[in-house]
């Protein structure tokens, strides 16, 4: 007779797999970021060597600023895992509990976050508040409420953005030395003009089409929709993200853009895809809102969360005084994430019964409100009933 | 609703492993150790220390919920009772039989003469005093089913057996192809239901291949095949595949009735020869043992025999960093102690190696809740039990979980959360104790 | 320490990592923020040197020339004595397959401002001035409107080998034009000494010609000129009398025989005053003063203004004159015999001091009378301080 291990049902599991489990789900999200990473590298350093108006040094700089982003991050978080556990204190502990907490990937995200130039020191501030604060004070992996990335991007972003300024950023290599455009980026000329027309907001950076493509001026990892979309795509095939999310996020930024473009008297099609197309909204669409520790869990919730992420992003970009919406919006939805994933469960297990239409009918409610008041904030309905007030005077 | 449909997921069956040996008829074992417990109920013994019993005999019963009923499954003489490891990973008292090797059968086993004529009621009285109980895993006593007032449809007879490494039906059916038709002809008839069906699953050809030659001496019998995915022969699955239809609670608000294919075979003996449920299907299987089989043994026969039978454990076995399970890898029950028997519960018994590895904390990406048959959300019902919050396990149908395991299958970061649920449904059925 | 060392080591490599990548990567960070505005100035040259290519209208390539300031003083323009230098800012070579093909001059003249920055293209093969441009100008708009595309024209395709090597001023800019004219100049004396470029010699310009009004003098010689000329660009002031020869040098060399006739032969066709009328007589005891200028038909007018006492004020005056009035115009001449054109003028100018609108068939001697009576007047108003 012999003692046999214990353990509990199912003894059978996918992660004995090879290619199986947590450590294959966030390498598939690094590689879904490469094409990002590539194409800020080409379109900050590479292609703007390549026409002879930089150094080579200067070339490396963007993608030794996104590796920076990774590598403080990890640093960051082994010196807590030093700090706060006394046991284990060896670089072979250290390096394990790093391999487990997947330190590196919000350092990355966060550095495709922020603009080239933006000073180390800044985005050592950035990574210490991302990964220290957004994170591992929350108790580490899996327990964060708040996207780390976008935490310590939202931070720096309120505090530290005229440093970044001074020191260059906002403007990527490529718009400051080849066309030496004389504004912002073109959500910020949107949210100084708060006008919808074609020849302020999208000629000077050229066509829909270079929104596309990412030839526009912006942070480093935001603008290139199309490298995006093909990380995108490789992580709905590779079944990490569920497509639905993303699509009901920019579907629902595409429709309300359209409707408040409609408003202000241009229906044309061309503000809802600006709308997409600009700022952080594919990005946040791929790689943050199908973020999955701080997203909902199940296919309600996903969709409830993308539904709402949209509409705050356009409240936002519209009556918000920060030109992009779509950070504040999903930290602002972030703090949802767990009602979301408790009432979305109750409505799926009780299959739209009372207590979950009731939670369905008022969530739908509220978003109506704010739609409506989106709308009418954005075409400045108010003035009309001026004259009303003065009359009730 | 979308949220109605079972879906499934392929998992790797491993069957091949014990697929390719042949099945071994091992009736005589030197002792057997009959169980005092059927499911939860502790049985009465009806022997003494020192009887004579002969094969067939009833050895212990029970009347109530239902009415249990066990047969000596040797001949020989009662030695002691003595506490034995059951399939249920408890230890619990048993009796223990020395075979005399004569193979004396009782007086009730007989040839049934006029099997046709038998009535529904002399039928269903039959699975009773035989003591016929699933032999799927479950052991509910079958006579209960049958004794619906719902109107019975058809009878369906599961062959799908969707755990992986487990083989043992698929060995029993192609063995006795023939006594599984015969047996599920009975059963419609106990049921007075007009059609039965076998279901498989579609890439276990064999299996429809040899009920070809009989089919057609059964025409109310159809064959269904299922698709090869994990849980496929949970009871829900099968009715929803077959009748389109779903319920609630028990199949018979369905109109069907399940019925595990060799609780069939060995009904087609109960109502042929009297013989009583004295024997069962077992597969010992898995990395850990040299070559694996299935059995046909008598009900108490000790798996170390069958285990040496096998071969013995690989060499070089390191039981501690192999699971010694009870039923299937993806249901079963990690017993501590190589010392089981073989009751009408076991069905299988998996030696495979322990994996370890070093796992990340839950990253919420759902994959349990996408894969849950019964659309449960393990994550939130998990949430809710950490709190004892009652009213949300009752929110979240925590008492539906069927323990299919699923979601710990599927979990990327190794999180024990068949585990949890199975507590939160638990403590959901004991009220919040 | 050992045993500080043997616990911390991990943690004491992660922060030294972290301090490394503070150190170096914010150097490299902060070099990178530089850049951009080395950048910038690379941009900046780029686009400036794309726009002297443009200027030049030819080659590819734009080199510094590095040359020195030429010492060459030139007159202010609102001044008849005071010189100043011109400042040479910057010179470029402009290269077409690497050989020189223009030379740029970047020049700071004075106008009615000092620092008129203008760049001067000069073809180095047909020592031609392409075109200029101004880089830089303190001049308001109102000294700067009239210069017109006329005015630059005379600037474009203006070869060097000119003796007389003038540009017409811009009534109500005159300031503006003499700079780029000075400019223009000062282009040419660098040319000639950075590319051994000979300067026509046989070269004057008057720079400007003043009435003399002073009673003891202004007979004998009635005009005073200020005239650069020769290879050294000599700076002459002189009187000249009224057949316009030099009489007497006030300041500079006194030019040969050569340049007294070709200023005798030009002093005529200059426009920065009437050369042609002139004072004949003047009586100070009797306060009569005579002028006397050419009209119709080569003939003269003479006119005699009796003076108050104060001598700012005309009270009488007696004309002699020998006009045939004429229809040389279509409507021809339709009023009274001769004098009554003069007389019709007398009246007017003794009435109120203005003058007739030219008499249509007399318009010659319209104007005659009209320069007689602006002589007349200037002359009041120079002595009206006395």
């Amino acid at each position: 007779m012999a003692r046999f291990a214990g353990g509990k049902a199912p003894f059978l599991r996918q992660t004995d797999e090879k290619d199986y489990g947590t450590h294959v789900i966030m390498k598939d999200f690094i590689i879904a970021l490469l094409p990002v990473i590539l194409f800020a590298w080409y379109k900050n350093g590479i292609q703007v060597y390549m026409d002879g108006n930089i150094t080579f040094l200067e070339m490396l700089y963007p993608l030794f600023f996104i590796m920076m982003g990774g590598i403080l991050s990890s640093l960051m978080e082994g010196i807590f895992f030093f700090v706060t556990d006394k046991e284990h204190q060896s670089f072979h502990d250290i390096s394990q509990k790093l391999s487990l907490s997947f330190a590196a990937i919000p350092g990355i995200i966060l550095a495709l976050l922020l603009p080239l130039y933006t000073p180390i020191w800044v985005l050592i501030f950035a990574a210490f508040v991302a990964t220290i604060i957004g994170k591992m004070i929350f108790g580490g992996f899996g327990h964060n409420i708040f996207n780390p990335a976008l935490l310590g991007y939202a931070v720096v972003g309120f505090t530290l953005m005229g440093v970044i300024n001074n020191a260059g950023g906002l403007f990527n290599a490529s718009e400051v030395l080849v066309d030496s455009y004389a504004g912002a980026t073109p959500l910020g000329v949107l949210e100084s003009s708060k006008q919808i027309s074609y020849d302020l907001l999208v000629k000077p950076y050229g066509t829909l089409y270079d929104f596309f493509i990412g030839t526009i001026p912006g942070a480093m990892g935001e603008t290139g929709a199309l490298a995006i979309l093909f990380g995108g795509l490789y992580l709905v095939i590779k079944k990490i993200i569920k497509w639905y999310t993303p699509v009901v996020y920019v579907g629902t930024v595409f429709v309300l853009s359209w409707i408040i473009g409609a408003l202000s008297g241009d229906s044309g099609l061309w503000f809802p895809t600006y709308s997409i197309l600009s700022g952080g909204v594919m990005f946040a669409a791929v790689f943050m809102a199908t973020e999955p520790v701080t997203t909902p869990t199940n296919v309600i919730g996903k969709v409830f969360f993308a539904l709402f992420l949209g509409v705050f992003t356009v409240l936002f970009r519209f009556v918000g005084n920060l030109p992009e919406g779509v950070g504040t919006s999903l930290i602002f939805m972030n703090i949802f994430t767990l009602p979301i994933d408790k009432f979305t469960a109750v409505i799926r297990t009780k299959r739209f019964t009372k207590p979950g239409g009731l939670y369905f009918g008022i969530l739908t409610g509220l978003l109506i409100l704010l739609t409506v008041y989106t709308i009418v904030k954005a075409g400045n309905m108010y003035t009309i009933y001026l004259p009303f007030l003065g009359w009730v005077i | 609703m979308i949220f109605q449909k079972v879906k499934g997921i392929f998992i790797d069956g491993k069957k091949e492993m014990c697929k390719k040996n042949p099945l071994t008829e091992y009736l005589s074992p030197n002792k057997v150790y009959i169980p005092l417990i059927q499911r939860t109920s502790i049985l009465k013994p009806e022997v003494k220390v020192g009887d004579c019993v002969k094969i067939g005999q009833l050895v212990a019963s029970i009347d109530k919920p239902f009415s249990v009923r066990v047969h000596a499954s040797v001949s020989g003489t009662v030695v002691s009772i003595k506490k034995v490891w059951h399939g249920s990973g408890k230890m619990v008292d048993a009796i223990e039989i020395e075979n005399d090797l004569k193979n004396e059968l009782a007086e009730t086993i007989k040839e049934e003469k006029n099997v046709d004529k038998l009535t529904r009621e002399q039928l269903i009285e039959k699975m009773e005093l035989a003591g016929l109980t699933g032999l799927g895993g479950a052991g509910f006593p079958t006579h209960v089913k049958y004794k619906t007032k719902a109107k019975i449809d058809a009878v369906i007879i599961n062959a799908v057996e969707c755990e992986p490494y487990l083989t043992c039906d698929y060995h029993f059916i192609t063995n006795y192809p023939e006594k599984l038709l015969k047996g599920a002809t009975y059963m419609a008839r106990a049921a007075g239901a007009a059609k039965a069906y076998v279901v498989y699953k579609i890439n276990y050809k064999e299996i429809r291949e040899s009920m070809q030659p009989y089919l057609k001496n059964y025409p109310n019998i159809e064959v269904f095949p299922l698709k090869n995915v994990y849980p496929s022969g949970w009871e829900k699955y099968v009715v929803e595949q077959v009748t389109k239809k779903t319920y609630k609670n028990l199949p018979a608000e369905a109109g069907v009735i399940v019925n595990n294919a060799a609780t069939a075979i060995i009904y087609a003996d109960i109502v042929e020869k009297n013989i009583p449920q004295i024997v069962r299907p077992v597969v010992v299987t898995g990395e850990g043992v040299k070559v694996p089989h299935a059995f046909v043994v008598p009900i108490g026969t000790k798996v170390s025999e069958l285990v040496d039978i096998c071969g013995g454990y690989i060499d070089g076995l390191d039981p501690l960093k192999y699971n010694y399970i009870a039923g299937g890898p993806m249901t079963g029950k990690a017993i501590f102690i190589d010392d089981l028997v073989v009751s009408d519960t076991l069905g299988s018994v998996v030696i495979k190696p322990v994996i370890e590895g070093l796992y990340p904390e839950c990253l919420g990406c759902g994959r349990c809740a996408d894969v849950c048959p019964t659309y449960l959300t393990p994550t939130e019902i998990k949430k809710a039990f950490e709190r004892k919050d009652l009213k949300l396990l009752s929110d979240l149908n925590a008492n539906k979980c069927v323990e299919c395991g699923l979601c710990s299958y599927v979990c990327p970061s190794h999180i024990e959360i068949t585990e949890a649920v199975r507590k939160g449904k638990t403590f959901l059925l004991k009220g919040g104790k | 320490m050992k045993k500080y060392l043997k616990n911390n080591y991990a943690v004491l490599t992660l922060s030294l990592l972290i301090v490394l990548i503070f150190i170096f990567g914010g150097m490299f960070s902060r070099y990178m923020t530089n850049q951009i505005d080395v950048h910038a100035e690379a941009e900046e040259l780029r686009v400036f040197n794309e726009s002297l290519i443009a200027l030049a209208g030819m080659g590819d390539e734009v080199v510094v020339f590095e040359v020195e300031q030429l010492t060459k003083e030139y007159l202010l323009p609102e001044s008849k004595t005071e010189t100043y230098q011109p400042e040479l800012l910057n010179a470029y070579k402009i290269l077409e397959n690497d050989e020189e093909v223009v030379v740029i001059y970047v020049i700071s003249t004075n106008g009615k401002f000092a620092g008129l920055e203008v760049a001067y293209a000069i073809d180095i093969e047909t020592k031609t001035l392409i075109d200029i441009k101004v880089m830089n100008s303190n001049e308001t708009p109102n000294y700067y409107v009239a210069l017109d595309e006329a005015f630059f024209g005379q600037l474009s395709n203006k070869t060097f080998d000119d003796a007389v090597f003038t540009i017409d001023a811009v009534s109500g800019s005159t300031y503006s034009s003499k700079a780029f004219e000075t400019g223009m100049k000062y282009a040419r004396e660098l040319f000639a000494r950075d590319f051994s470029f000979e300067i026509p010699y046989i070269v004057y310009t008057i720079n400007w010609i003043e009435r003399n009004y002073d009673s003891a003098t202004f007979l004998t010689k009635p005009f005073i000129a200020n005239i650069t000329y020769g290879a050294e660009n000599n700076v002459l002031e002189a009187y000249f009398d009224n057949k316009y020869n030099l009489v007497e040098v006030i300041s500079g060399v006194e030019p040969d025989q050569t340049y007294k006739d070709l200023f005798k032969n030009d002093f005529p066709k200059t426009s920065f005053i009437d050369v042609k009328t002139f004072i004949t007589a003047y009586d100070e005891t009797l306060r009569l003063i005579t002028i006397e200028t050419i009209a119709y038909g080569g003939k003269a007018v003479i006119v005699e203004f009796e003076l108050n006492a104060t001598l700012d004020q005309v009270v009488a005056m007696s004309i002699t004159t020998t006009q045939s009035y004429d229809s040389d115009y279509n409507e021809g001449y339709s009023g009274g015999a001769v004098p009554s054109v003069e007389n019709a003028y007398r009246d007017q100018y003794l009435l109120d001091g203005s003058y007739l609108d030219s008499i249509s068939g007399a318009t010659i001697t319209s104007n005659a009378m009209k320069r007689i009576f602006t002589l007349m007047d200037n002359v009041l108003t120079e002595w009206g301080g006395n």
